[in-house]
């Protein structure tokens, strides 16, 4: 699950390694629209519905945690 | 008062990806105009300016690209190439005294067009965040602020093929009152794609929708223009932002004056649609202080339809009188489309190239000249001829007019 969460953050053009731990706007500095993008993209995706401001403050292993445990 | 010099250009269209390339292949003549491939049976049919492959992502990171529409990726890359030639080092300017003007008509109707059929396909959540900042027409203003950081006074100008002479005009203003040290000006437009063509149809009068691939104004085989998609930007400085940075060798052309005529209504009759063109003419040479008779080089709208190219033409012998075949007239962007609210930057660069290189490009496809269209146009082959000074016409729907006047 956290390699298909890089893999939408790759898609907005994130390139530096993503560590586990990396919280999406203060680590990889997503803004507004990216952060409306990567949303858009997990429910594409996984068919699941994330608020962007809790993403904002999770660990990105806590997110594929999240989508992981709506999946079921 | 400060006196405005143009210090850089960078230019990409269908004729070149930067504007050695562009300048090399107008001297050569060479035709760029190329059939679409679009699906659409009523554009299948449509010819047009189209730039083939683009790279920004060498100078610009894929995380700005995802959120561009393509005349905002074009308009990035001739930005990028003008500030190059100018030699300007971004990072010594006071960024609040720098401002980005910029003319477009269309829009990036191809981002619009696809958040359309998401919307309708998928459902309103899956529209793309991205589409809030890139489809308008002042997305490559947003865009190239962000890239450079320019915190001055901004704007971007709609007003059809009047838009980017205007834009470049405001700018022009701003640093002549002391308002800005320097300005990145110019005009990007995209209008090849399906859902702007489907706009520009519309004015179908207008536009050659037919088999020619020849945009070939003032002939009396015109029918109408053929469009290209482009990016043409300048870089201008105040004299002594020229002096403060000891680049005055930089100077390749200075803008003196610039007029505007809008007629207030939509319908009107040819002495009137005259009468506002030439207003705009004499208002350029007013501000410039520089007579008609003094002008060496004309450089025209070409609308390619018989009403607009006589409004044009007349419009020039009333303000030039007898010399309105002395001065040299030329329209090189037939060879690679009209770029509309693009194609004033185009022009003024063209105009400027000319004035540096003493070659004025010839209208290769003019033959059979509309005997009603007075002027020493420049036909058969390039001219090699001294230039110290040009007009620059463009003009729009609503007969709307933007002249500017330059000197070497």
């Amino acid at each position: 699950m956290f390699n298909k969460i890089c893999e939408i953050l790759h898609k907005i053009g994130i390139n530096d390694e993503i560590n586990k731990h990396d919280l999406l706007k203060d680590n990889l500095g997503l803004d507004s629209t990216e952060m409306a993008f990567f949303v858009i993209e997990i429910k594409r995706v996984f068919g699941v519905d994330i608020e962007g401001s809790n993403c904002e403050q999770m660990q990105i292993i806590k997110i594929a945690d999240f989508v992981q445990d709506r999946m079921k | 008062m400060q006196k405005v010099f143009v210090t850089g250009v960078g230019t990409i269209n269908a004729a070149g990806s930067n504007f050695h390339e562009f300048w090399r292949n107008i001297i050569l003549n060479k035709n760029c105009i190329s059939c679409l491939n679009i699906a659409n049976p009523k554009l299948s049919s449509y010819w047009g300016g189209k730039i083939g492959y683009i790279s920004p992502e060498k100078y610009f990171s894929r995380r700005l690209l995802n959120k561009c529409s393509r005349f905002s990726k074009l308009a990035l890359l001739a930005v990028n190439e003008a500030i190059k030639h100018a030699e300007l080092d971004i990072s010594k300017l006071d960024m609040r005294r720098v401002g980005i003007f910029v003319g477009n008509n269309s829009g990036g109707w191809e981002k619009a067009r696809e958040g359309l059929k998401t919307l309708h396909s998928e459902g309103v959540e899956y529209v793309s965040p991205y589409l809030a900042s890139n489809w308008f027409p002042a997305a490559p203003q947003g865009h190239i602020s962000l890239v450079y950081g320019i915190k001055g006074y901004s704007k971007t100008v709609i007003a059809d093929r009047a838009s980017s002479l205007l834009a470049i005009s405001h700018a022009a203003k701003k640093i002549f009152n002391g308002d800005l040290d320097v300005a990145i000006v110019g005009g990007t437009e995209t209008p090849l794609d399906e859902w702007a063509l489907t706009f520009y149809q519309s004015f179908e009068e207008r536009l050659n929708f037919g088999s020619s691939t020849k945009y070939n104004p003032f002939d009396m085989t015109r029918n109408g223009m053929i469009l290209g998609e482009g990016a043409a930007f300048l870089i201008l400085e105040s004299a002594e932002n020229l002096h403060k940075r000891e680049a005055l060798q930089k100077r390749i052309a200075e803008v003196k004056g610039f007029g505007f005529s809008s007629p207030g209504k939509f319908d009107v009759n040819f002495s009137y649609a005259v009468k506002q063109c030439a207003r705009a003419m004499q208002k350029a040479c007013d501000e410039s202080g520089i007579a008609p008779s003094e002008i060496d080089l004309i450089s025209l709208d070409g609308a390619a339809n018989a009403f607009d190219d006589a409004v044009e033409i007349y419009a020039i012998q009333n303000i030039f009188g007898d010399n309105a075949t002395k001065a040299y007239a030329f329209c090189p962007k037939t060879f690679f489309g009209n770029t509309i609210g693009a194609s004033g930057a185009f022009d003024l660069i063209l105009s400027i190239a000319a004035m540096q290189n003493s070659i004025i490009p010839c209208l290769a496809h003019l033959k059979n000249v509309d005997p009603s269209c007075k002027l020493n146009f420049v036909i058969n082959k390039n001219r090699k001829v001294a230039i110290n000074s040009s007009m620059v016409i463009s003009r729009g729907i609503g007969h709307v007019s933007s002249v500017m006047i330059i000197t070497k």
